[in-house]
């Protein structure tokens, strides 16, 4: 997997929010992406996933040889690309499970590969929510319906072990998360490394990257990448805050 | 002004006149004179217009200006698509307006129930339903309630003995075809004490333009248990008046789903009248009109007497430019203590120029009772439509998968077959 992004604008109603970002993530990168808040972190998140409230302007995102930003969003979803939301929304009436099978089932009309049996696709739905100790009652529940916050975060990843993508965002992931949750998330994430699938973390606290090791640390601010360290780059920010860093770049 | 009426009258005049000219089954002398006091009714009801609170969202000049033939003999119809695949029920039916011996099961079910078309009720049968079409008088029927007691051609008589639980659903099918068809049935349903029965009533159109105007008169007796799916699929040139006047004992159950997956111009009345303690009443809908059409739903639950439970969810999905009206009005009488009143309406519109009026109603005169409703009408959340996508599931499912959520609690309702059944006619 290889993501290239370059000069990359985009917008919501008129206001500019990612001022060209560039970012280049190799296979079996773990990227953490940190700045404060209203940097454009969860902008770029939902930009990569293809969310159409925001208008790409300028630049272009290569996933893999594939213009990612001609795509829509369950394309870029079966091309490998998966979006761990910051906020999973509730939808009542569709269940966790069947919403997956369908997706399982898309994705894999989509390469020319034959459905899943239901007796696999429950072998898989076994042990991938044991990744994650996801307690089996809550697959068979409306999807994130009723969950509590650690819940929803779990089912995130439960979802993206079930989904196998190429590249995980993972937005804010740890934001609300217990201590003992946090730890359930990273080993659920550690467990998928397998040195060519990546990871782009996108997170505000060091914290998490104690458990998801980044190879790279990169520092958002207006809309841009100012600063590209490794991990010891978090631990700075984590002890002198940003403003250090926007008073360098200024 | 006086000119105005003139032209109203006159214009009711040529709607009726097909009408007038017809032979109707005879019940007895009561049912004679009830057609010719439901004829006056007519002439003396003025033409709905918008300005009439159950008439405010829904034009009828489709109907009214139509010219409608009512004696279309139809020779081979088709019926097997309204069939319900799987499952184990009686057929009986009728087409453009009339019992097709040839196409229902023999009339001889089961011990305990009765059956005949009111077009052959003679002797008792015919007293018996005689005596309870004229007991129902309700107050407020509207002028096409009106306009089917004067010009009903056929319908059934259905009477469940005491203490008689049917084996199997009872489907009613009503198939109405040609151009200008108009089809007029009156269905009498009597449970009686401690009885239960399920009838399923399913309409379907073909050809040119249609009119079904159906009035279910249902006697749920004490501890009875009366179940009506409706399930309505016609084309967007059928024109259905619907209308259930239903009244409960104590101890009773009664439940309706109705189900209106399509049709031009369908308008559903739909009257309880909960005159016993400790009823259970269930109304359950959903309608997904598209292009031009429109589903009116207007209900009322009149609760009586004490220690009720009335639990009322319609659900609407409206797309392109079609309409949806509900008003459902909810009567909590002053002997009706300990009454527990559930109401929802709510709708999805999924364009710009869908349309949807919402009104719901609570009337309360007695001071210990537990009552509520609401209605929302919104636009598809996008936010889990992208949920859906980046998961990988395209447009088109995540908003069919979507849809069926929202109306799922309501379908739930139905039995497996007859739940498969609709899900193949809404077009989601």
């Amino acid at each position: 997997m290889k993501l290239k992004i370059n000069n990359l604008h985009a917008q919501i109603e008129d206001n500019e929010i990612l001022k060209g970002l560039n970012l280049e993530i190799g296979p079996g990168e773990v990227h953490a992406i940190m700045g404060p808040n209203g940097s454009g972190k969860s902008t770029l998140a939902s930009v990569l996933a293809g969310n159409d409230a925001f208008e790409v302007t300028e630049g272009s995102v290569d996933f893999d040889g594939k213009d990612l930003l001609e795509m829509d969003a369950d394309v870029r979803a079966k091309e490998g690309l998966f979006l761990a939301f910051q906020y999973p929304v509730e939808i009542p009436g569709v269940s966790n499970i069947n919403f997956l099978r369908a997706a399982i089932s898309e994705i894999r009309e989509y390469h020319g590969q034959d459905a899943v049996s239901a007796k696999d696709f429950l072998a898989m739905v076994k042990e991938k929510s044991a990744l994650v100790e996801l307690d089996g009652k809550l697959a068979n529940r409306s999807v994130n319906e009723g969950f509590s916050g650690g819940e929803k975060k779990r089912n995130e990843i439960f979802q993206m072990a079930m989904l196998d993508p190429k590249l995980a965002v993972l937005d804010e992931t740890d934001s609300g998360l217990d201590i003992d949750a946090l730890r359930i998330v990273a080993n659920g994430v550690n467990a998928m490394k397998d040195g060519k699938r990546s990871f782009i973390v996108i997170t505000h606290y060091q914290r998490l990257l104690d458990y998801i090791v980044p190879d790279f640390v990169h520092v958002l601010h207006n809309g841009k990448i100012i600063k590209t360290g490794d991990k010891t780059l978090a631990l700075e920010l984590e002890e002198k805050g940003y403003d250090w860093l926007k008073e360098e770049v200024v | 002004m006086e000119k105005i009426i003139d032209i109203q009258s006159d214009k009711k005049e040529k709607f009726l006149a097909p009408f007038d000219n017809q032979q109707f089954p005879v019940l007895g002398a009561m049912s004679t004179l009830r057609r010719s006091e439901a004829r006056a009714a007519l002439d003396s009801i003025p033409l709905p217009h918008s300005r009439q609170e159950t008439w405010k969202y829904t034009r009828t000049g489709k109907l009214i200006n139509a010219v409608w033939n009512i004696s279309h003999k139809a020779n081979e119809v088709a019926i097997d698509d309204m069939k319900i695949s799987g499952l184990d029920c009686y057929h009986l039916v009728f087409v453009n307006g009339h019992y097709s011996p040839t196409l229902s099961d023999n009339l001889t079910l089961e011990t305990g129930l009765e059956v005949c078309p009111m077009s052959q009720c003679d002797g008792d049968k015919a007293a018996f339903a005689d005596r309870l079409i004229q007991k129902n008088e309700n107050s407020n029927a509207h002028l096409f309630n009106h306009f089917n007691s004067a010009y009903w051609t056929d319908g059934l008589l259905i009477k469940v003995d005491a203490n008689t639980e049917i084996g199997k659903p009872i489907h009613i099918i009503h198939k109405t075809v040609g151009t200008n068809s108009a089809s007029v049935f009156r269905h009498v349903l009597v449970a009686e004490k401690s009885s239960k029965v399920k009838v399923i009533q399913s309409f379907s159109n073909g050809g040119g333009s249609t009119y079904n105007n159906v009035l279910t008169e249902a006697w749920v007796a004490e501890n009875a248990q009366v179940t009506i799916d409706k399930i309505q699929a016609e084309n967007a040139e059928g024109i259905t008046i619907a209308r259930e006047d239903v009244r409960q004992e104590s101890n009773s159950t009664f439940h309706i789903n109705t189900i209106t997956a399509s049709g031009g111009f369908v308008r559903n009345d739909l009257a309880i009248v909960v005159d016993g303690e400790n009823c259970m009443t269930n109304l359950y809908a959903a309608y997904a009109p598209q292009g031009k059409e429109l589903v009116d739903n207007h209900t009322v639950v009149d609760h009586k007497k004490a220690h009720c439970e009335s639990n009322e969810a319609y659900k609407g999905i409206v797309y392109d430019q079609a309409t949806g009206v509900f008003n459902g009005k909810v009567f909590v009488r002053q002997d009706a203590q300990k009454t527990n009143a559930f109401q929802q309406n709510a709708n999805i519109l999924m364009s710009d120029s869908a349309t949807m009026n919402s009104k719901p109603e609570l009337e309360i005169y007695a001071d210990d009772v537990k009552c509520s409703h609401g209605s929302t009408t919104g636009q598809f959340d996008e936010e889990a439509v992208f949920y859906l996508k980046a998961r990988g599931i395209s447009d088109k499912n995540a908003r069919q998968m979507l849809v069926q959520a929202f109306v799922g609690d309501v379908l739930d309702e139905l039995d497996d077959e007859v739940r498969a059944h609709v899900g193949s006619l809404l077009r989601f």
